[in-house]
């Protein structure tokens, strides 16, 4: 089972993306699903261990939803981490996904927030993403892959 | 469930080491780090309690040029063991694909081994997925100790599904039977990935994959 991303809905979606970096000045954006792969990522600046950072902040946020179903509450929408220099909110859509904006003490944490909102509903009007197929993703016919079978994927350090 | 990008030629898969408390799952995991020469690695991320315990997960990014024309990203987690970590393995499995199952191989820890395999058969079930569809491996790990089970044994003990998962012997604080397990693993979901695909292009003549209506 697979999901895939297609180049132009890839572009779309970096278009969002771009325009909510621009919009709140933030210097990084994810966007990540539920099992804390990286959809689509936009930052200033090459931002290092971006794999890291879209696998705790899934984790992390996921498990927040885990604690709103405990204490009875069906969800939390969003969740703001405010450090003295840098902060991240992350903010859910529709289609169980996670916006995740970094951004520095010189944004405006509320324009974040809204903007962050409103990019999500983009997302979600778009409904750009991603066909989970149940067991039977499918790809663009013209695409097969290929391995060498007998190649190994990791290789140690000599 | 494995995620292709189009745009970036990239294919990202999970890979989830599992099994009961202590028995080597962030061991594996450091000297995966240890060994990966390092344009082929992320940084290693570890959550673990003050006991050195782990908390969350430990998380790894690695890559490999093995299918052609792609970057392939192997995403490799481990769980906490501890049973009442329950809700974080839950998290951790979500969308997997593949499974390394670390088995102690001390006398004293085969019920431990079976209870943590029941749980992930368990949690797997939750998610609507089962072993028999999933790609994974047993790992039987710390035979450089004294007490331990035969591998025939564990074999007899874990391994009684139809389809038989292939068996490793390691010694993972030596790094004995660590890359080979991660190669076999990783080769086993390449290979699924690339066989379901083959057969989806054959069925299914469709372009798909993105739709935006609304
Ligand atoms: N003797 C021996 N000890 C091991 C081996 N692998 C791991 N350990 C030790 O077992 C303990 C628990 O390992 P750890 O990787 O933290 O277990 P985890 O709970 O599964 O993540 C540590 O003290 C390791 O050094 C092994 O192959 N042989
Ligand atoms: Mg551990």
């Amino acid at each position: 089972m697979f999901t895939s991303l297609t180049e132009e809905a890839s572009k779309k979606l970096e278009g969002i993306l771009f325009d909510l970096l621009t919009m709140v000045e933030a210097e990084a954006i994810f966007l990540c699903d539920r099992g804390g792969n990286i959809i689509a990522s936009k930052s200033v600046s090459t931002y290092p261990h971006e794999d890291n950072i879209a696998a705790l902040a899934a984790g992390s946020f996921f498990a927040t939803l885990e604690i709103a179903r405990l204490i009875g509450e069906s969800e939390f929408q969003n969740v703001l981490h405010q450090g003295e220099h840098r902060s991240v909110f992350m903010e859910r859509t529709s289609k169980d996904m996670l916006l995740l904006v970094v951004f520095s003490r010189d944004s405006n944490p509320g324009l974040v927030k809204l903007h962050t909102r409103l990019a999500c509903q983009k997302l979600e009007e778009f409904d750009i993403l991603v066909d989970q197929c149940g067991g039977q993703g499918v790809v663009s016919k013209s695409v097969t892959f290929e391995m060498d079978p007998q190649a190994r994927p990791f290789k140690s350090n000599p | 469930m494995s995620f292709i990008n189009f745009s970036k030629k990239e294919i990202s898969f999970k890979i989830v080491y599992y099994g009961p408390a202590l028995c080597g799952k962030t061991t594996n995991v450091e000297q995966i780090h240890r060994t990966i020469a390092s344009q082929d690695k992320g940084e290693l991320t570890m959550l673990s309690t003050q006991q050195d315990r782990t908390l969350f997960f430990d998380f790894l990014p690695l890559k490999s040029d093995i299918i052609k024309g792609f970057s392939s990203k192997f995403q490799i987690y481990t769980v906490p063991g501890q049973v009442i970590y329950n809700e974080t393995r839950r998290l951790v499995l979500r969308n997997v694909d593949g499974i390394v199952f670390v088995a102690d191989s001390q006398w004293s820890k085969m019920e431990e081994n079976a209870e943590s395999y029941a749980n992930l058969e368990d949690n797997l079930q939750k998610q609507g997925m089962t072993l028999e569809k999933l790609p994974y491996i047993l790992q039987f790990n710390k035979r450089d100790l004294p007490e331990v089970a035969p591998a025939h044994y564990m074999d007899f003990m874990m391994n009684q599904r139809t389809m038989r998962a292939p068996t490793l012997e390691a010694v993972a604080r030596e790094s004995q039977g660590v890359m080979e397990s991660l190669n076999l693993i990783a080769k086993m979901v390449l290979g699924q990935f690339i066989e379901s695909n083959k057969m989806q292009s054959r069925e299914m003549p469709t372009e798909v994959v993105t739709r935006k209506d609304g």
